[in-house]
């Protein structure tokens, strides 16, 4: 799924977050989102959803969705990870699993697949998730996200609170999901590593802008970021 | 002589003007209107303390008011078991007795109801809502089984005080009026009021800062039925009525209704609203009841749909940037962030075991935490680390063996609740942030400063002097610019750098960090270790959950790892990283 924004502007009441910003993400493109705090990051996902207010142009596949209200633009096939109240802690894990519109029953092999990347949660599919730890609540935002079967996949910082291991989870179970798929992938990282292994090209973003992007293969491409994201 | 208090003194001086003009605009009917309007606007303001400001949704406030009127009623009439009104009246000392004792009956009676609904019943504000619309429900019905006592379905009547004439009365409450809103006013701006908005934010956040939230709730609901009680007996003394109707639930439902046109958790705004509604309610409910409760209705839907502040909101708002302001900044306080001394040994964990439900997820926990130390405690998700902290810093878990506090006065930790513990040092930053909504970054620093001292509901700190170490962290994480911005509007990252300020703020002796640099930069987060290390070298302790091993092995002095609710190994980090066991639990292969 082509995703393109253009001349973005968001704002909370006064405060202006996004300005005038433009970015567009290829299919089968993975781009991931860098940048300091309160820069306008989260804020950049939320108004491409339609979360936020905001002015501009914003299309999927070539549709204006600019007008759309929210559900309709994930029902277009979008898997959103927020990095705030993610899942509905008073439903068990299984009916945070189903809770998908991209797609409402996924077959069980791709259940299956699914959670063989994250077995802690096939284990505990009929607890509440609202007692999963931090980091096992992530995964199960992840893995809801994958079940849907979506074209585009939002993600905002679902490293946080991660251990290590878990990480190579994420990278594997991403990149699977491009390779068979073709998915295209926006997320914002603030973990180098993985944002530099997952996506193709890397954005900064300073002040509502995107200030600095280029393709994260690019040579010494880490130091360049740790520039741009020094204070 | 400060702009503000200026400012103050001649919107005060207006108001009374114009209180003290309308008895000659108007007739001796107009006069006894506001007179009665007055009473109303004391009931909105206490209403607007409590539901307002604190959150408490109380749907039968009517009951206080009735309460107060029906103590003055009692204590002035002679009633027939019929409920026949014999006789009626007294002097001026029965009425101020009277109206003094229907305060503090008011006082009581809500005390007791909030002492029962409260504690027992956890955070749901449904619950008191619901007690409320029982008892205004419940005690209609009851009012009119006893004509003896309280007159039944008449009610009791023609006991206003008739020493005074309208105009007297119209001052007498006018001036009450003003010193209940110059009250409420001082009330809510001062830390006493902050306490309260940050309860109505997050009730459980305000508890793990040291704060007795049950106790500040029960005080604020006492204090909001008094002041109705006191409103409802000055009625009483003016009308001379007092029914069932009173206490119902459709006036607790017209107070709700002044409260949210007026504009919610502004003071102001709910007193002009109960003004104006009262006055224009009893205009034209002479002429149009049927109509006028129709319009009240959808005058009441109008405002949540299209202005859910209230209309007097945007006016009660700049009123009060106006004269109430006082912007609070951050100051540094000399010398380290907390007084460490006594023992090294501060916890001693043994066979720790805790389950969710069936769910077993300590088995068996052997720690010790010491001070001038910082402990790194890894492991998988799901380990149980969160759930550690959880537990140590909640003494009303349910836990099998034992852990041993050496904390001053602290010793015991078994059914202690959290604000308990929190006060005595030790404090914790939780996991996902959880910031009060409407409070500033400035104003949740003076928060966790407080850890739980008991507020003044006078003195607002402007200047809030915070350790050298909060404002490293503040300027570290950027939020030195954000002072003035609220909790609610923070990005996450920001959020996250307020929570760590927050805890070192408190002046803690053992701190329990849970996963702080998540979401903060790599550049944040070597400031924030470096920062970690001055409390260590102050003397604190330390407990630090935390995924990224690079900065474990900046800041560690010992690491602990837990695996599946045990802790399988401890040593320095030069052990921990070498060791097999660990590389296989939790570390996998580098990604």
């Amino acid at each position: 799924m082509r995703l393109s924004v253009e001349k973005l502007a968001a704002r909370y009441g006064s405060a202006v977050v996004i300005r005038d910003l433009s970015l567009t993400i290829g299919d089968g493109e993975a781009v991931a989102i860098l940048g300091r705090n309160g820069m306008g990051k989260s804020t950049l996902l939320k108004a491409i959803l339609g979360y936020v207010s905001r002015d501009g142009a914003v299309t999927l596949d070539g549709d204006d969705i600019a007008s759309w209200p929210t559900a309709r633009i994930v029902r277009r096939g979008i898997g959103y990870g927020p990095q705030e109240e993610a899942i509905f802690g008073e439903l068990t894990v299984a009916e945070n699993l189903a809770a998908n519109v991209t797609q409402r029953h996924p077959p069980p092999a791709q259940m299956d697949a699914v959670l063989a990347h994250f077995p802690v949660l096939g284990r505990r599919l009929r607890q509440h998730a609202g007692t999963l730890s931090g980091g096992e609540q992530k995964m199960l935002v992840l893995a809801r996200v994958l079940l849907g079967r979506p074209k585009l996949i939002i993600l905002d910082e679902i490293s946080a609170g991660l251990q290590p291991a878990m990480l190579a989870t994420v990278q594997r179970a991403l990149a699977v999901e491009r390779t068979e798929r073709g998915t295209t992938i926006l997320m914002v990282e603030q973990n180098l590593d993985l944002a530099l292994s997952l996506a193709d090209r890397v954005a900064v973003m300073k002040l509502g802008q995107i200030v600095f992007a280029a393709p994260s293969a690019a040579a010494d491409m880490r130091a360049q970021l740790e520039r741009h994201l020094a204070p | 002589m400060s702009a503000r208090r200026r400012d103050f003194i001649l919107i005060g001086a207006a108001l009374i003007v114009v209180i003290a003009a309308v008895p000659f605009l108007g007739n001796e009917y107009r006069t006894q209107l506001w007179t009665q309007a007055f009473t109303f606007a004391i009931a909105a303001v206490s209403l607007d303390l409590v539901w307002g400001y604190t959150g408490i949704p109380d749907l039968g406030h009517s009951v206080w008011f009735g309460i107060g009127a029906l103590t003055v009623g009692l204590m002035t009439t002679t009633v027939s078991d019929t409920g026949l009104v014999l006789e009626s009246g007294g002097t001026a000392g029965t009425y101020i007795f009277a109206i003094a004792l229907g305060t503090v009956i008011a006082a009581i009676a809500g005390a007791v109801v909030a002492w029962y609904a409260f504690p027992s019943r956890g955070a749901n504000p449904f619950y008191i809502g619901i007690v409320g619309l029982a008892l205004s429900t419940a005690i209609q019905p009851l009012y009119t089984q006893l004509p003896g006592i309280t007159g039944g379905e008449n009610g009791l009547f023609g006991f206003a005080y008739g020493g005074l004439d309208t105009i007297g009365w119209y001052y007498v409450c006018g001036g009450c009026f003003v010193a209940v809103l110059v009250g409420a006013l001082i009330l809510v701006r001062s830390d006493f009021g902050l306490l309260i908005a940050a309860i109505r934010d997050n009730e459980r956040r305000a508890r793990y800062l040291g704060n007795d939230v049950e106790r500040t709730k029960i005080a604020v609901f006492a204090v909001g039925a008094g002041i109705a009680g006191f409103a409802g007996a000055l009625y009483g003394a003016v009308v001379g009525l007092v029914s069932a109707p009173l206490f119902g639930f459709q006036f607790a439902t017209e107070m709700l209704v002044w409260v949210a046109v007026g504009g919610r958790a502004t003071i102001v705004g709910p007193a002009v609203g109960a003004i104006a509604l009262s006055l224009i309610g009893s205009e034209l409910n002479r002429s149009f009841p049927a109509q006028w409760n129709l319009a009240l209705g959808a005058l009441f839907v109008a405002v949540v749909v299209f202005v859910p502040d209230g209309i007097a909101a945007p006016w009660a708002k700049w009123l009060r940037r106006r004269i109430v302001g006082g912007e609070r900044t951050l100051v540094a306080e000399p010398g380290p962030a907390t007084a460490a001394s006594g023992a090294d040994a501060l916890v001693t964990m043994r066979d720790v075991r805790f389950a969710y439900g069936s769910l077993q997820v300590l088995r068996g926990i052997d720690l010790d935490i010491e001070r001038g130390r910082l402990l790194c405690i890894v492991g998988p998700n799901g380990a149980g680390k969160s759930t550690l902290i959880e537990v140590l810093t909640d003494g009303r878990r349910s836990i099998a063996g034992v852990v041993a506090f050496n904390l001053g006065a602290g010793q015991d930790h078994r059914r202690r609740p959290p604000h308990e513990i929190a006060r005595h040092g030790l404090i914790r930053k939780f996991q996902i942030p959880a910031l009060f909504r409407s409070l500033s970054v400035a104003e949740h620093l003076l928060l966790a400063a407080h850890r739980g001292r008991w507020p003044s509901p006078f003195r607002r700190t402007v200047r809030i002097a915070v350790p050298a170490a909060v404002l490293d962290v503040a300027e570290a994480t950027g939020l030195a610019s954000r002072a003035d911005m609220a909790g609610g509007v923070l990005a996450h990252g920001f959020k996250q750098g307020l929570e760590i300020a927050m805890a070192v703020a408190a002046r803690p002796v053992l701190l329990l960090l849970d996963e702080p640099t998540a979401g903060l930069t790599a550049s944040e987060r070597a400031v924030i270790g470096k920062i970690l290390r001055t409390l260590i070298a102050d003397g604190i302790a330390i407990v630090l959950i935390e995924h990224d091993f690079d900065f474990v092995g900046e800041v560690a002095d010992r690491v602990a790892v837990l695996h599946d609710g045990k802790v399988v190994e401890t040593g320095s980090f030069a052990e921990i990283g070498s060791s097999a066991a660990v590389r296989d639990a939790y570390l996998g292969a580098a990604p």
